[in-house]
């Protein structure tokens, strides 16, 4: 059961990972052509129009075991899921978290000082933080610590949703300011809003104990028959998840301001918003301190009673469920940058990304570098820090091919070839039209 | 150089998401865990566990509070309504006078002085000659209710030559008999249509049962048979070696009587069956006739039952001598003595809702001597899903609160009944509690035993359907005296198991 629970929680992740994009986009090259809140450095030339194509963007940071370290393939290249290795690496805290935005198509409109846009996309945000001693519960068995108080308190937020954002850019001299609307229709949802869950074995006859304040909302995602059989997997109507119960709206607002020819500054914050969850919600609540020594003996031996560990093991979690609809939070993201020429081919950004999200402050900042190979072709190199990757090397380009402008970049060289065993990562890949 | 860029896109693009493109193909690595599982955590008394086991027998806490174990029969009755069968008077008798005395005496071994009539009737009949109309009231002066003597007036339409006139049934339920069934008064008084007395030729009545709620006289000896019984003993069903000797083991027959009559119980046969197939008999002089009798309830208090408890105890029988490991059941064939030949009292009494009930009870106060005791007791147990564990570690932790020593060992039994495996290498030895000063049994300190499971002889055990736990129960090295099974004496049992798992 625990086998088939990890094997569709990695699956259930890569749905959602495989969409991909960032809590948003990052301001660190100037060859990441996606889709922002301001469009005025995409328009290259007099165009009007600027045509976003399919495109996405994500974010990854792990710390502890990187999502890979779960995986390995075996000498018979069997791709095998495997915590124990994970549990060589993990440390006290270990924390993934994701997040990334599927462009599908996006409009931007030019006219004098201002610039209109619209768009559809998929977005998705995938945190879990996790302790140690969880990890090592679930690999090693609950024999692992006696009599002592074990925290497997965790938090999570996985969720997907449909993006409709509308924005506006209105420039005033060398100061462009622009704002950007997003009406969210939510796909699934599986977020802790109460995370204590203590457990402890005791010694010699290994009597459980509990001391849990837990709730995990749920929408679409989970499927709870009994503690035996849990199954994550996504059982909504895609169909109809495009403009659902679950709705929300989230606000961002940016600002650059053009300090003198050759240098920018700009300034983003996203994301202010929350989803409401009312479509099938479910809530899976383990409250209160309980504790299972074992069954009485006088149940075993009196041939007409039937003695059921599962029921006494349920009885001592003692999940209640309740269908109230819930709400999630949306990550806030502030993001500054520096940019300026120091040669006609040559500029160089300085840049730094702070999010809040489930009460952690993540950052990073680096300095990248782009180089015009070419009237149309660029290339960018980046070295990043943040606080789970100490130094990343990062690259990127970009190529006209006539209005058709096509960009990759990542910001961990070094993970190009799988982009989740890396601690930190951001790339991003696409293309724009302009006419 | 454009398709060259394209092709690096879609490659890079392809390749950079690793292995995640096909960890819907992943399977789940093997790795080992160790669970820990509370299995048991018991603390009993030796009252609860015997009620887990023996669904037989029942159980009281004596003033000492030493705790018995009962063994009841079945109940065993005479119903008065087996005795006051209704009686069919299948004719009707004539009133060949105006004064008649008719007689009903048809009720075998009583001598009525006074009945009560339950759910019947009478019937007059009449036929006269001529056609004259007539007036017949007829009364019953030792036949009242609610102090008023039975009347009934008859009348005889004019014209009714030679026909047969019927009074209605007139219910005589609850109507009560003041004389004997044998000389009944029944006294008419016919009138014709000018008031004139006369003669009835043809004038009869009609009873077609006798039933009585109630009867009152003198009753003849009878002999009641009641059905035999006996008392099949669990205690000892599953013995293996050793002995117990009880203390003070006594049997107890329990008469609720509500006949109005005196009653002695004849035992016919009160024996002990052993599991070696002998029979021991009871003696106790109590069985000598008319040493017992039953009480009964006087005229005073009809309606009540009386109960005569008479106990066979080792001061005024031989049980001693024949409850032991080897007892199998109680058997007993008791009849009751109505009326018996030297009672003296004259007249009784018997109401329909009277009964007689005997309960026997075989008591045995858990004091004696036991010596090296061996039972067994066999539990069905479910398959044991254990094909991804690789070893196996019990704990085992009890404190006794008995003043005897526990010998224990679990056999695994498969479907035939052979022992594939045992829980324990060689059976555990479990110390019996401290006797203090007061002769009070102080449970000690927890005894932990382990064993342990290797792969090997996990596969032995999950061959197994049942589990047959072997207990042997004996006294503390000199403690030779009497040791006493208190209520109040409790044993502490956890049990918790270690699974290491390949998964």
């Amino acid at each position: 059961m625990i086998r088939r629970i990890s094997i569709l929680f990695l699956v259930g992740l890569y749905g959602v990972t495989s969409w991909a994009q960032s809590f948003d986009k990052s301001l660190l090259f100037q060859d990441d052509h996606a889709v922002d809140i301001l469009h005025g450095d995409q328009f290259r030339d007099s165009s009007q129009w600027l045509l976003y194509l399919p495109s996405f963007n994500y974010f990854a940071s792990q710390k502890g075991p990187k999502f890979t370290d779960y995986l390995y393939r075996d000498n018979q290249n069997r791709l095998l899921i495997d915590p124990n290795r994970a549990l060589q690496t993990a440390e006290e805290e270990n924390v993934f978290q994701s997040g990334g935005r599927v462009n599908v198509l996006s409009l931007a409109w030019k006219k004098e000082n201002m610039i209109l846009s619209a768009g559809y996309g998929l977005r998705y945000i995938s945190h879990v933080d996790y302790p140690l001693q969880a990890l090592s519960l679930y690999t090693a068995g609950n024999a692992l610590i006696f009599g002592e108080q074990l925290d497997l308190s965790f938090d999570a937020q996985v969720q997907a949703m449909h993006s409709y954002h509308i924005g506006l850019n209105y420039q005033i001299g060398r100061l462009t300011i622009g704002g950007r609307v997003e009406y969210l229709s939510g796909i699934a949802d599986l977020s802790v809003s109460r995370n204590k869950l203590n457990i402890e074995v005791a010694p010699l006859f290994y009597g459980i104990s509990i001391d849990n304040d837990f709730l995990l909302n749920t929408t679409h995602l989970i499927d709870y028959q009994d503690i035996d059989e849990i199954v994550i997997d996504y059982s909504g109507d895609l169909g109809r998840s495009f403009f659902s119960a679950n709705s929300g709206i989230s606000f961002s607002f940016a600002a650059s301001y053009e300090v003198d020819d050759l240098s920018q500054i700009e300034f983003k914050i996203t994301d202010i918003g929350s989803v409401s969850w009312s479509e099938a919600p479910e809530n899976f609540i383990t409250e209160g301190q309980s504790s299972f020594g074992g069954v009485s003996i006088l149940d075993l031996i009196n041939v007409e009673n039937r003695v059921s560990y599962r029921d006494s093991l349920e009885a001592l979690i003692d999940i209640q469920e309740t269908t109230e609809s819930y709400a999630t939070s949306m990550p806030v993201s502030l993001s500054a940058s520096y940019m300026r020429k120091v040669h006609p081919n040559m500029s160089l950004s300085i840049s730094g990304n702070m999010v809040n999200f489930y009460g952690r402050t993540n950052y990073s900042a680096g300095v990248s570098g782009r180089y015009q190979l070419h009237q149309k072709a660029s290339v960018s190199a980046s070295i990043a820090h943040s606080p789970y990757q100490a130094i990343s090397i990062g690259i990127g380009g970009s190529i006209a091919l006539g209005p058709i402008q096509i960009f990759a970049v990542t910001q961990n060289a070094a993970a190009i070839f799988n982009q989740l065993d890396a601690h930190y990562n951001y790339s991003s890949i696409g293309a724009t039209v302009q006419f | 150089m454009t398709k060259f860029y394209l092709l690096g896109f879609l490659v890079l693009l392809l390749t950079s998401c690793g292995d995640l493109l096909s960890i819907d193909e992943a399977e789940s690595a093997l790795y080992s865990s160790d669970f820990a599982i509370p299995i048991i955590d018991s603390q009993v008394t030796m009252k609860q566990i015997l009620e887990s086991t023996d669904d037989r027998a029942r159980f009281s806490v004596g003033p000492d509070g030493v705790l018995s174990v009962i063994y009841d029969s079945e109940a065993l009755s005479i119903s008065a309504s087996e005795l006051l069968l209704p009686i069919p008077v299948l004719f009707d008798v004539p009133l060949l006078d105006t004064v008649n005395q008719l007689s009903f005496d048809f009720v075998q071994g009583i001598d009525v002085r006074r009945a009560i009539f339950k759910n019947n009737s009478i019937q007059f009949k009449v036929r006269v000659i001529d056609s004259d109309a007539y007036q017949i009231k007829i009364k019953i002066p030792a036949l009242f209710k609610a102090d008023v003597p039975f009347e009934y007036i008859l009348e005889i339409p004019a014209n009714s030559s030679g026909e047969e006139v019927r009074s209605s049934f007139i219910p005589l339920t609850d109507w009560e008999l003041i004389s004997g069934l044998s000389e009944i008064e029944v006294i008419y008084d016919a009138r014709n249509s000018r008031d004139e007395r006369v003669m009835i030729p043809d004038i009869r009545t009609r009873i077609d049962f006798l039933i009585f709620s109630y009867v009152e006289g003198k009753l003849s000896t009878q002999v009641f048979d009641i059905a035999p019984g006996d008392i099949p003993l669990d205690a000892f069903r599953n013995y293996i070696s050793g002995s117990v000797d009880f203390d003070d083991p006594f049997l107890r027959l329990i008469v609720d009587n509500s006949f109005g009559v005196p009653i002695e119980p004849m035992i016919n046969r009160l024996n002990i069956s052993t599991n070696t197939g002998e029979v021991l008999a009871f003696d106790s002089p109590l069985f000598d006739r008319g040493v017992i009798k039953f009480d009964f309830p006087g005229f005073d208090e009809v309606g009540q039952s009386k109960r005569t408890v008479i106990t066979l105890t080792k001061e005024n029988s031989n049980i001693l001598e024949l409850i032991d490991e080897r007892s199998e059941s109680v058997t007993f064939d008791i009849d009751a003595i109505i009326f018996p030949q030297d009672s003296e009292v004259e007249n009784g009494y018997i109401r329909d809702d009277g009964a007689i009930n005997i309960i026997t009870e075989l008591v045995l106060p858990l004091s004696g001597i036991v010596d090296d005791y061996f039972l067994f007791d066999t539990y069905p147990i479910d398959t044991l899903e254990l094909e991804e564990a690789e070893a196996l570690l019990f704990n085992l932790g009890v404190s006794n609160g008995l003043p005897v020593g526990v010998n224990l060992q679990v056999d695994f039994l498969n479907e035939v009944g052979d022992v594939v495996a045992q829980l324990f290498g060689e059976p555990i030895e479990i110390t019996a509690a401290r006797i203090n000063e007061n002769g009070i049994a102080v449970k000690g300190d927890q005894e932990v035993f382990t064993s342990t499971f290797d792969r090997q002889r996990i596969d032995q055990i999950m061959d197994a359907t049942s589990v047959k736990a072997i207990i042997g129960l004996s006294q503390a090295e000199g403690m030779d005296d009497f040791v006493s099974i208190l209520d109040s004496y409790q044993v502490d049992i956890q049990l918790g198991l270690q699974v290491k798992v390949n998964r």
